[in-house]
């Protein structure tokens, strides 16, 4: 297991059950989807590391993380899933990167952007869940990382 | 007396969770006011004056620290107090913004940490958001 490992299965486990109230049925595993996700968010960031997170997600989970962010069902658009989504994936990357490059970085992230759920992507960390309201994938690829001291 | 906030975030669903939990805090909420981006935040508190804005960091157009600054080097803002909602975790940029008078709430937060740390800055008794929230009808701490 690579030292993003970890941090990434950490940060994707908490993120969800604390911001969308959507519990892991199992345990976060390293390893490959099933492929079946229809919307992903990637969240680029710049800085102390540079390099991109990506979250992909069926649309009923990401329609179920958005309901519980609001706290109303009938609120819930296909944008605002995209938007919750997109928040996930913002604040995943946000809590792991302290951890992979230390809490003296400091990192600019860009603005989530929709991305495409079936690409082909090398990831150096990659985490699965099975979640209440689906699975979900988050993949972590990094560019460079400075060096900490 | 009823608070104005202004909450800025680039997520609506973020910008939608934060009211809902101001909410059901019970703080004596008045106007609020939602922008997506530093400029339209630094715009709304230019003209309203707010008595509380929460801000996100990472946002396209002004980001949250660009705003701050802004406020800061306007004698008619420079008092406004700001509680920082974020993801950023980097001691150096906390430092920074905790030094311009910002309290800072982590990403994801519980309704608890969010409606204390207003507390602290606002001075409002804690009794008084408790009596707010009894009269209520969905307390969902």
């Amino acid at each position: 297991m690579n030292k993003l490992q970890l941090p990434l299965e950490r940060a994707t486990t908490s993120t969800f059950e604390e911001l969308t109230l959507l519990w892991a049925e199992d345990d976060a595993t390293a390893g490959g989807g099933d492929g079946a996700f229809d919307h992903a968010m990637r969240v680029r960031f710049h800085g102390a590391a540079e390099g991109f997170l990506e979250v992909r997600a069926s649309r009923g989970l990401m329609i179920a993380a958005a309901a519980n962010m609001l706290g109303d069902d009938n609120l819930v658009s296909h944008e605002l899933g995209v938007d919750a989504l997109g928040e996930v994936a913002n604040v995943i990357c946000g809590n792991v990167l302290p951890e992979i490059a230390g809490s003296a970085g400091v990192f600019r992230l860009d603005s989530p952007a929709a991305c495409d759920a079936r690409a082909n992507v090398q990831a150096d960390a990659r985490c699965s869940l099975t979640l209440d309201g689906g699975r979900v994938e988050v993949l972590l690829v990094v560019d460079y990382m400075k060096d900490q001291p | 007396m009823p608070l104005t906030v202004i909450v800025v975030d680039d997520s609506a669903v973020m910008r939608a969770m934060i009211l809902r939990t101001l909410r059901l805090s019970g703080l004596p909420l008045g106007e609020t006011v939602c922008c997506s981006n530093g400029q339209e935040g630094l715009d709304a508190i230019r003209a309203r004056r707010p008595d509380l804005a929460l801000v996100d960091i990472n946002m396209p157009v002004m980001d949250g620290e660009q705003m701050i600054d802004h406020l800061r080097a306007d004698a008619k803002t420079a008092s406004v107090p700001v509680v920082v909602v974020s993801t950023e975790s980097s001691d150096a940029r906390v430092e920074r913004l905790r030094a311009k008078g910002a309290r800072f709430v982590h990403k994801p937060f519980t309704p608890e940490q969010l409606r204390d740390t207003i507390l602290a800055l606002t001075g409002i008794p804690n009794e008084q958001t408790a009596t707010a929230a009894r009269a209520g009808d969905d307390l969902d701490f």
